[in-house]
């Protein structure tokens, strides 16, 4: 290579990997403790209000509870209902409540170290009913349909949280227990029927502003793909609906678009979201969260295998990698193995069935729902 | 036949002569030691010496200077020496006489064979091979053009009569542009346009027409002028420029020139300005002068006086150009060579210009060597550069075509790196431009660019651009007082991202806009003191606001792809110079534009009243093809007047409204940004901006140190800015993520400027903000609570020095220094669980600022030597770029990797750069 050469090639590697270096401005790397308040203050059944402390940006995501804090609501005309922490570090509840219609509420909050923070006063929203929740099956899966309506017009926004729950099996039932000492019992426990849950992680708005009607017809609330592990037996679905102000509407919009998710193309441009929770004691402290207040009403459904058409196919979903089972004794593989050898850690091999001497066996993920969701049946569940 | 006629005026004029001593006095020895000094001087000191007596006319040595060092030496010796670099020949005849003529030699005595016609051409041993068209007014022996007296018009009537013409380069043939042609007596002048062409109205009888420009030698022609008439001349490139023709030329620019907020930089001056890789960069030489800012390193978008960098019109030829740079901006896109110069309207935009709300950047190529094929080039350390230039008809019409081309693609696969042999980075431009002249009334232009970028870095996301521009144009002249250019021009420009990172989500991301334009113009010059434009143009445009689509069989990508938007931009100008008196001139123009968007479309109708969100579509209205479904319109104030207060200092103010009805949408937070160019429709509304601007200009030091302050106020209204959380990218419905901000932007710019002796350059300092509002809608809709923050690429303080020291003719060297505020920016303060997600806390829009940006280059220049008559011309040119080493952040972005949101600075210089580059010219 000719120096010239070099020098070209030296000039190019300047341009192009350029110098990416870690950029810390001290706003950043500043340790963030901003107070942040979840939840809402609830009309007509138990408040959950989760205390937590928001983290600087480049930390792991595990954010502190604020704990022992003291937490109330108020009414504008001066009731007070306290809320208590619960077993959960952060978590609030309030005891069973209807609170009166026609009045403003806000969340007071006081934490350990004397600070105080109360989110502004809102009126109570009563939220309508649910008028129809519905899966319709469509040509790729199962799409869930909500309507409601308010005959005097007063909602015009509406939030929606749902939570999924599923029954489902893990890839081989495994009917023995390794119970140590070369003994093998039947398994006891079912760790093959087991139940999902989850609860929705995206914000679900609507507003009926631009309609002559406040009425929302056959809202697309959820799609479930047809090969999805949701519709392997029972699927169902709790939805919550609450009616918002339009302040906690656009809060709502706002946060939708500030994920995590920056710095490629795609991604939306940051914006500064303002909530309705302010620090009493200083004015330019940052505090996260919105809290309306609302009653909420909630509807649950079931869609069974027999309700879908026959030749979908939903798939174990997290078992794609359990393919066959292994054999043991009189297999070459684990000639020399002990009972003990074989099934000592059941993380790497747990038995599935007998055949004579011989047991069959799969890895503990293939075998163990509970690791992928609960075998306590759900007290909703028929 | 007029050298004849030149030597027989000598003769006449020189009829007396001393008594005939001339062996004896041929003898005499002279010594002699002057440096530069006019001729005259030089012959007064050889005629004190002996009785030598010169006869010349003063007018044809006039700018010629003398150097000469002679110990007892003869005459012929010492004059040998003397005039050795000057146009200037001799001749002694046996009377002690020294005939000293421009250009020719003339032969004191008769040739034997006098009275022998046929052999008379023996009294003229140097013919100029030019002169081939004796008859002509046109003049082609340029020296001996200044001493002859020329009869213009033909009626004998009193009055006034209008003298007009072009002036060229007599070494190519090219047009002279912004040339001043005076007369002293009473002081009228005018400079020519960009054709070259200049018209003039006098008083009949006789004047003394001056002509002094940058680049020409100044020089004048005597002119009885009996009635309406053309002159057209050519003048003479000044090789070793002089400092009388720099400083006329700048005195009648900074304190004379009605225009204000005007930059015109000559390619010979953006030469002499280092750049990062040793070639000539026209928009970085822009981007030194006061109120021009660039958001970052290596960014070539502009930022004019706190305007956005989709506000500036920038012009290849009457071409508008969507994208000016190369490789994202760290090269400009346009080759040097083919370039002759860049105007930069800042305040004061003529009304022939509009669509644009800060500035126009006309950029114009030059017109190729009409006499000879020649051509220049350079070779960089990554790219090469070569442009050839010549007649097709001589004198008639010629062609100048320039190309580009970087080699770094074979340089990156040579490296042993892998992941450098999978990158590619690779830039081309081609511009060529021809003109013909038909007639002295009828010339026609054509120019054609076409640049193309494809890089790719190790990742597996390959970008690449395309602009695409043609233009026509022919020039008529109807007469004297009125002539007309018709221009024709389309514009193309796309983009499109290939990702290919696996197979099943490779996709293309595409997006084009066409550009079709027509433009008529016309300059009316009355009389004197008036000089009308008027003319129209209308610009349909086709936009394809973006698309992404898969790549490949196997890819499981839908096809997204956002509806066509078409727009039709009309617009009629008139504006009126007027040199009310000596002191003060006026300019009024009007131009009075209107906009049509276009169907077919499909267009979301909001509830009226509220924020446009997808919550609050009505309904959809469908527009057929090429009906109408917005329409804008409005006045474009154009105002602008100077008045000296003394011969070397002036004030003058200018009022400007503009309007713009394409908008550019800019996704700054990523690491590679792409740009939106969204047509007005009845969602979005056009920007209107109004510029108040007032200045000071004064020249020190006999001219040659010029200094100005101007200040100005500027507020825009409709200006685009994105809601909080807004893409940008593949939006259906991007109404929902603008919101129409209010804009207010206001400095004060001072500048010293220095363009002649060894030390020149220029200092300049600006102070300006520029700040938008949203205050409307609902409190969530505002940005920062409704208050004013500030913009993009608010950097209020910024300071440059273009320095270059010339060591010798041969050796310059020049240092830059900028320094400037670090752009605003939005950053993530924290994050937080709220909702069942991990959602992040930003700032204030732009609360913080990146770091600030200084950076220092130097260069040198050694060229070969100078000899005019030598026929390949080099120079090299060393660098360094960023001398410092300063990391200047090129892009600030956040990353989430694995849970974790992590700050990281691109910087791309962030190393003193060395090169070399080589230039030529043949």
């Amino acid at each position: 290579m000719s120096a010239l050469t070099r020098l070209l090639m030296g000039c190019w590697l300047l341009v192009l990997s350029g110098c990416v270096e870690p950029y810390t401005p001290e706003a950043v790397t500043a340790p963030s403790n901003y107070l942040v308040v979840n939840g809402f203050i609830n009309g007509n059944g138990t408040t959950r209000i989760r205390l937590s402390r928001s983290v600087q940006i480049s930390s792991p995501s595990v954010f502190p509870a604020e704990r022992r804090a003291s937490v109330a609501i108020q009414s504008l005309s001066g009731q007070r209902y306290p809320l208590t922490e619960t077993d959960t570090a952060g978590l609030y509840t309030s005891k069973q409540l209807t609170l009166p219609a026609n009045q403003s509420y806000r969340l007071y909050i006081r934490t350990t170290s004397g600070r105080e923070y109360a989110s502004d006063y809102a009126p109570l929203k009563l939220t309508p009913a649910i008028d129809q929740l519905q899966g319709r099956v469509q040509s790729n899966g199962v799409q869930l349909y909500l309507s409601t309506h308010d005959d005097q017009n007063l909602t015009q926004y509406y939030r929606w949280e749902y939570e999924e729950t599923w029954e489902f099996t893990s890839a081989y039932e495994s009917l023995y227990r390794y119970a140590g000492n070369n003994r093998m019992v039947q398994r006891k426990e079912d760790i093959y029927h087991c139940w999902r849950f989850i609860p929705s992680t995206t914000i679900v708005t609507t507003s009926t502003v631009r309609l002559a009607q406040d009425a929302v017809r056959d809202y697309r609330l959820l799609f479930i793909p047809l090969a999805s592990e949701r519709l392997l037996s029972r699927y169902s679905v709790l939805v919550r609906q609450y009616a918002l102000s339009q302040a906690e509407f656009d809060y709502w919009e706002a946060v939708k678009k500030n994920t995590e998710n920056i710095g490629t193309l795609f991604d939306p441009l940051p914006s500064q979201i303002q909530g309705n929770v302010h620090s009493l004691t200083d004015a330019q402290e940052p505090v996260l969260g919105f809290v309306g207040a609302a009653t909420v009403v909630g509807k649950r459904i079931f869609i069974t295998r027999a309700d879908l058409p026959r030749d979908w196919i939903p798939q174990h979903e997290g078992y794609e990698l359990c393919t066959g089972l292994d054999y043991w004794p009189n297999s070459i593989k684990y000639k020399d193995y002990t009972m003990d050898d074989m099934f000592g850690d059941s993380v790497y091999r747990t038995p599935v069935a007998r055949q004579g001497t011989v047991y069959t066996m799969q890895t503990m993920a293939c075998v163990d729902c509970r690791l992928r969701g609960t075998n306590h049946k759900p007290s909703y569940w028929p | 036949m007029k050298h004849l006629f030149t030597v027989v005026l000598l003769l006449l004029l020189l009829g007396a002569g001393g008594p005939a001593h001339a062996q004896e006095a041929a003898q005499q020895p002279i010594t002699l030691q002057v440096q530069q000094v006019p001729f005259e001087e030089f012959a007064r000191a050889v005629e004190a010496q002996t009785r030598f007596r010169f006869y010349f006319n003063p007018a044809a040595v006039d700018s010629v200077t003398i150097t000469v060092q002679a110990e007892q030496k003869p005459l012929r010796a010492v004059l040998e020496q003397a005039l050795r670099n000057t146009p200037l020949r001799f001749a002694v005849d046996a009377h002690n006489r020294v005939f000293v003529t421009r250009g020719v030699t003339i032969t004191p005595e008769l040739a034997d064979s006098f009275f022998q016609p046929e052999q008379r051409n023996a009294l003229l041993p140097q013919p100029d091979p030019n002169d081939q068209d004796p008859g002509s007014t046109r003049i082609r022996s340029v020296s001996a053009a200044a001493s002859k007296l020329y009869e213009i018009g033909t009626s004998s009537a009193t009055g006034k009569a209008t003298l007009s013409g072009r002036i060229r380069e007599a070494k190519t043939g090219e047009p002279v542009v912004g040339a001043t042609v005076y007369i002293e007596s009473p002081s009228i002048g005018t400079s020519t346009d960009q054709f070259g062409s200049y018209t003039l109205t006098l008083p009949v009888g006789r004047h003394d027409v001056k002509i002094r420009g940058i680049g020409i030698k100044n020089t004048h022609r005597l002119v009885q002028l009996r009635g309406d008439g053309r002159l057209d001349l050519e003048t003479e490139d000044d090789v070793t420029t002089l400092r009388e023709v720099v400083i006329e030329a700048e005195k009648d620019r900074n304190v004379a020139s009605l225009q204000m907020g005007v930059e015109k930089l000559d390619i010979k001056t953006m030469r002499q300005v280092p750049t990062a890789f040793g070639e000539t960069d026209i928009l970085r030489v822009v981007l030194t002068l006061p109120g021009v800012k660039s958001v970052g390193e290596g960014n070539t978008g502009l930022n004019v006086r706190g305007g956005a960098t989709d506000q500036n019109l920038i012009l290849f030829n009457d071409a508008t150009i969507y994208n000016p740079s190369h490789l994202f901006g760290f090269f400009s896109a346009f080759n040097p060579d083919v370039i002759k110069s860049v105007e930069l309207y800042k305040s004061a935009i003529p009304a022939k210009y509009g669509g644009r709300l800060s500035s126009v950047l006309d950029i114009t190529t030059r017109e190729g060597n009409k006499k000879k094929l020649s051509g220049a080039g350079g070779i960089g350390p990554l790219t090469s550069r070569l442009t050839l230039e010549g007649p097709i008809l001589k004198d008639k019409s010629s062609f100048i075509i320039g190309a580009r081309s970087s080699y770094s693609d074979w340089i990156l696969h040579l490296l042993p790196n892998e992941s450098f042999k999978q990158s590619s980075a690779s830039f081309n431009d081609i511009s060529a431009h021809l003109s013909h002249e038909f007639n002295d009334k009828n010339t026609v232009y054509a120019t054609g660019y076409l640049s193309t970028d494809r890089f790719r870095l190790a990742s597996d996301t390959t970008y690449r651009y395309l602009n695409r521009n043609a233009s026509v144009k022919w020039r008529h002249t109807i007469n004297n007082k009125l002539y007309g250019v018709l221009t024709g021009a389309t514009s193309h420009y796309e983009y499109d991202i290939t990702s290919q990172r696996d197979a099943a989500t490779a996709s293309q991301l595409t997006y084009n806009i066409k550009q079709y334009q027509a433009q008529l113009d016309f300059t009316y010059a009355p009389n004197s003191k008036h000089t009308i434009d008027f003319g129209g143009s209308s610009v349909l445009y086709h936009v394809s606001p973006g698309g992404l689509r898969p790549s490949g069989s196997e890819s499981l990508i839908t096809p997204d792809v956002l509806a066509r938007e078409q727009g039709l931009e009309s617009a009629l100008y008139f504006s009126d110079r007027i040199d009310v008196s000596p002191r003060l001139s006026v300019s009024v123009g009007l131009r009075y534009s209107l906009y049509n968007a276009l169907g077919p479309r499909e267009v979301y109708n909001y509830a009226p009243g509220l924020a446009k969100t997808l919550n609050t579509i009505v309904d959809t209205s469908y527009f057929a093809a090429g009906k109408v479904l917005a329409t804008y319109h409005g006045p474009e104030y154009r105002l602008s007047a100077r008045y000296s207060l003394t011969h070397n200092s002036s004030v003058k103010l200018s009022f400007n409204r503009t309007r713009q009805y394409i908008h550019m949408l800019s996704n700054t937070t990523a690491m590679s940004p792409t740009d939106i160019w969204k047509l007005s429709d009845s969602n979005i509304r056009p920007q209107v901006g109004d510029q108040y601007s007032l200045g000071y200009y004064r020249n020190f030091r006999a001219n040659t140190i010029e200094a100005s302050v101007e200040t100005y106020y500027k507020s825009t209204k409709d200006f685009v800015d994105y809601k909080g959380g807004a893409t940008l990218i593949l939006n259906h419905h991007i109404e929902t993520d603008i919101v129409n901000a209010v804009g207010k932007a206001y400095g004060v710019e001072v500048m010293l400027r220095k363009l002649t002796g060894k030390i020149n350059g220029w200092v300049s300092y600006t102070y300006s903000r520029s700040l938008v509002q949203v205050n409307q809608g609902t409190t969530s809709e505002m940005i920062n609570g409704g208050r004013y923050y500030p913009s993009n690429f608010d950097k209020p303080h910024d300071f440059t020095l273009i320095g270059n020291y010339r060591f010798s003719r041969r050796i310059s060297a020049s240092l830059n220094y900028t320094y400037s505020t670090g752009r605003p920016i939005t950053l993530p303060l924290a994050k937080y669980y709220i909702s069942n997600a991990t959602r992040v806390y930003y700032s204030e829009r732009n609360a913080y600022r990146v770091p600030d940006y200084y950076r220092a280059d130097l260069a040198l220049n050694l060229e070969g030597n100078h000899k005019v008559k030598k026929p390949f011309h080099s120079s090299w040119t060393f660098g360094v770029y960023n001398l410092t080493g300063r990391k200047n952040p090129y892009s600030v972005y956040f990353k989430s990797v694995g849970g974790q949101i992590r700050g990281y600075q691109l910087s791309i210089f962030g190393q003193p750069i060395p090169t070399i580059t080589y230039n030529f010219k043949f």
